[in-house]
């Protein structure tokens, strides 16, 4: 599944820069797919390259039909020429109450439109996308400055609006706009994903709620559903540490300053202050995990699991990242159920190409090559690896009053088995047999473990130096030691916060004490950020990578995916070129003049 | 040169032949209320780093504004140059953080007035304002501004920063400054670029960096219709985006970069 992900891939990216007639990539498709067949039978090995050739004239095709950019109603663009207008909309999205920087609260608010009517009385149908900032003054008391959710404006509580309500205002509609300099973030492809075309900001007072529902009651729901979440973490924790589990556990990022998410890039360790891979993957596994502990069968604690982590994803509203890492997280369990070998790498594949068909143009996006680069990495390099050394010393500590065993065992394991039970025997001297072998033998997981996430660590932030200078223009010097705290933390903190919040509703009592075990968590996790991200070290910013480097570290990350099933010094040999590529891509001063294709004027 | 597209605010980028690094200015929001954007870190610094570039030679403020300075923090601390120019520093919050900044980070701060004359990799820059003796306000001011002239060869460059007639003015009386590329003053105010700079310069080419439909109306026509009667081709940041100037010593060729 991982090639044919690979294969469709590569032919979604010759779709976008090497663009052909339709027809051609048809044509080419179906001989690939008859001649895959006919060779299917006749000699396999053949078959399946060109089964890989018809996937890849798949993608070419599918990007083309699709198209590149997101196709959006754009009705609502020629009313943004700096007249007011009066615009009937509904709420697709609503934000949370958040401070300007003006002094002043705001909402940010998606709508659909409805209706246009122009100052000169003209009413005209349009359904487009449209970003509304409403804004109030704020009423300076010391609760709403701590707590934006506890906002007030001068006639009390802050009004807002929710998804599925219907408001007219009249406001002056704007275009967005990139600031047009080469390498500048795409501000208004960014919207345009999420079908906005144009802004627009009015006043609180001037903004009408009208009567009536518009739009799905499932979106009405789930907005629902995540507001009295928050409103709950707001109850649990004080603001600064509510603003942080609202960001880590819901994916609500309303309330995080800049100076935060700045301590957590410094750090290496953003992915934790956001709803990613990894904060689904704990929760899924601490549930899937209780589920067979209270000796639920398999297939049911799979399917439970799967279920709620769908729900989690529906809660959180982040998006495309989080149903990617249930996807993933579901295809993971099933293909587990089927005892399949490599099973990550497969369940990887079939994650990977289930979105790309799903949607192509995922996987320009960072995010989605982050994801699958990180679980490519743990599952193609780290995994194997470990499997080879780590694991089988853990292997070793097994059975361990069991005189035969060892001889089932490599003879350096056998020897590392026979040490250890030498050191419990002199142990047991002084407490016993029985607790010089949990302790001997605990000590010495505990180590292996340890290694086992130094190691998982390491290479996770070598091997991830090319999308960080690409995307972030970071090295992420300290990523290492700061993710070796936090992730275990993370870890503790994810399952504590979820209890918390759902014993939260029930009674606060009840919460207390898993909301304790979250704040002390979430303690470590911000002080590791803040001391570590503090550190000059820590502040390393690297330039875009040339063509050259970009493509030496690819190779230098695929050599040692290929290398890590094989001989230890070829192991060693992939590990040192994804590190030297990544000290490389820090360090080496590369300095490219900007591209002179197109003069505009001689003198 | 590049004139870097930072909405209704300046940043120019100067690289030289020898491939010393100045950045003069870094964007920045508009009044006291600040932006969500941090001009430094979210415009100025991506282009640089587009550019290939890890490290500033040098950094330059032209004059205290928010447009002007809002960004010089960040870029501070990402390109960590190893000096900052300075002219007239008035009484600003803004300005004394970007100051104690550039002195945590180990940057030479470097004052420098009217007459400076020097090399920089390259090219020859001359400081025609501000005069040492010049009365220090309450507060930053455009005619606070720093203008530079880079020459190299045959060819070169005013940068005006803000200023606007009663700098030009003098700096056209006592420098008489030649110049084939022009950053305009002010983003285009009818303050700045008087006839007697633009007689003076003659300018073959002029940049604008300014914002789309800003509340200020600028460019001001006044402007423009100056610069045309001067046979003045001239590039603006909100039409053109990022803007760049190759000049060789004999000729300039420009670029629409922000076009690529």
């Amino acid at each position: 599944m991982a090639w044919a992900a690979g294969a469709h891939a590569l032919g979604i990216i010759a779709g976008v820069y090497c663009w052909r007639p339709a027809l051609w990539w048809l044509i080419a498709g179906a001989t690939f797919v008859f001649a895959a067949v006919y060779f299917s039978q006749r000699r396999a090995r053949l078959g399946w390259w060109i089964a890989l050739g018809a996937l890849f004239i798949a993608g070419a095709l599918h990007i083309q039909a699709r198209g590149f950019v997101q196709r959006i109603n754009t009705s609502i663009q020629p009313y943004a020429d700096g007249q007011e207008v009066k615009v009937t909309a509904r709420v697709t999205h609503d934000g949370r109450l958040r401070p300007g920087s003006l002094g002043e609260i705001r909402q940010i608010l998606d709508l659909e439109t409805e209706q246009i009517t122009t100052s000169a009385g003209q009413v005209v149908p349009a359904q487009s996308g449209l970003r509304l900032s409403i804004y109030r003054p704020r009423a300076h008391d010391p609760v709403s400055e701590e707590d934006p959710t506890q906002a007030q404006d001068s006639f009390g509580p802050a009004r807002t609006f929710h998804c599925g309500d219907r408001i007219v205002f009249s406001a002056k509609l704007k275009l967005p706009r990139n600031f047009r300099n080469p390498g500048a973030f795409d501000y208004r492809g960014y919207l345009a994903d999420r079908g906005i075309t144009a802004l627009a900001s009015a006043k609180a007072d001037t903004v009408e709620l009208l009567p009536g529902f518009s739009g799905s009651w499932i979106g009405a729901w789930r907005s629902r559903i995540h507001r009295d979440i928050v409103a709950e973490v707001h109850q649990l924790w004080e603001p600064r540490q509510a603003a942080l589990i609202d960001a880590m556990v819901i994916g609500d990022e309303a309330f995080i300053d800049r100076d935060t998410r700045m301590d957590f890039q410094r750090s290496g360790t953003y992915h934790v202050l956001v709803v990613s891979g990894m904060n689904l993957s704990i929760l899924a596994f601490v549930v899937f995990w209780t589920l067979r502990r209270l000796r639920l069968p398999d297939v049911p604690a799979t399917a439970l699991t799967v279920l709620l982590c769908v729900t989690y994803a529906f809660v959180t509203e982040v998006g495309a990242p989080v149903w990617r890492a249930t996807l993933m997280c579901a295809v993971y369990l099933t293909t587990r159920l089927l005892y399949r070998e490599r099973a990550m790498v497969n369940a990887l594949g079939a994650a990977a190409l289930a979105l790309l068909v799903f949607d192509p143009r995922q996987l320009f996006t960072a995010s989605f090559q982050m994801t699958f680069l990180c679980v490519l990495i743990v599952s193609a390099i780290c995994i194997p690896i470990l499997q080879r050394t780590s694991q089988l010393y853990k292997g070793g500590l097994a059975h361990w009053d069991s005189p035969d065993y060892a001889a089932f065992l490599p003879p350096e394991v056998a020897q590392f088995r026979v040490e250890l039970q030498l050191i419990a025997s002199r142990i047991a001297r002084f407490i016993g047999k029985n607790w010089s072998g949990h302790i001997t033998r605990g000590t010495a997981r505990f180590a292996l473990t340890a290694s086992e996430l130094v190691f998982v660590s390491a290479v996770m932030q070598i091997g991830l130096a090319l999308p960080m200078a690409y995307y972030f223009h970071r090295a992420t010097t300290i990523g290492m030691p700061a993710n070796l705290v936090v992730v275990p933390l993370t870890q503790l903190l994810m399952p504590a916060a979820v209890a918390a919040i759902a014993l939260g509703f029930v009674s606060p009592w009840l919460a207390k004490v898993p909301a304790v075990v979250t704040t002390l968590a979430l303690q470590g996790i911000t002080g590791t950020v803040r001391g570590l991200g503090a550190t000059h070290i820590a502040d390393l910013r690297v330039p875009m990578p040339s063509f050259v480097m970009m493509l030496l570290a690819a190779a230098a990350l695929a050599l040692a995916i290929t290398a890590a099933r094989r001989r230890p010094a070829v192991v060693a040999a992939g590990l040192a070129a994804v590190l030297v590529a990544s000290l490389a891509l820090t360090f080496i001063p590369l300095f490219r003049r900007s591209q002179r294709s197109r003069p505009v004027f001689w003198k | 040169m590049t004139s870097i597209d930072v909405g209704e605010g300046d940043s120019t980028l100067l690289v030289t032949p020898q491939r010393r690094t100045l950045l003069i200015d870094a964007g920045g929001p508009i009044g006291p209320g600040g932006s969500q954007l941090d001009f430094g870190e979210d415009v100025v610094s991506p282009y640089l780093w587009h550019r290939g570039i890890s490290r500033l030679d040098a950094v330059a403020i032209t004059h205290g504004h928010s447009d002007h300075i809002g960004g010089m923090i960040a870029v501070l601390k990402n390109f960590k140059p190893a000096e900052l120019w300075v002219g007239v520093l008035p009484p600003s919050a803004a300005l004394d953080q970007v100051i104690t900044t550039a002195q945590t980070l180990g940057v030479r701060v470097v004052r420098h007035w009217e007459g400076d004359e020097f090399s920089f990799g390259g090219t020859t820059v001359s400081v025609l304002f501000p005069p040492r003796d010049l009365t220090v306000g309450a507060k930053p001011q455009n005619n606070d501004s720093m203008v530079l002239h880079v020459s190299y060869g045959e060819s070169s460059i005013l940068l005006e920063g803000d200023a606007e007639k009663r700098v030009e003015r003098r700096v056209v009386a006592l420098h008489h400054p030649r110049a084939a590329l022009l950053k305009v003053g002010h983003h285009g105010s009818a303050n700045a670029t008087t006839p007697e700079l633009v007689d003076s310069a003659k300018p073959a080419f002029a940049v604008i960096s300014v914002g789309p439909g800003n509340s200020f109306g600028l460019p001001r026509m006044e402007t423009l219709d100056r610069l045309a009667r001067a046979g003045t081709r001239v590039y603006r940041t909100d039409m053109d985006g990022a803007m760049t100037f190759y000049l060789d010593g004999r000729s300039i060729t420009a670029f629409a970069a922000g076009l690529q």
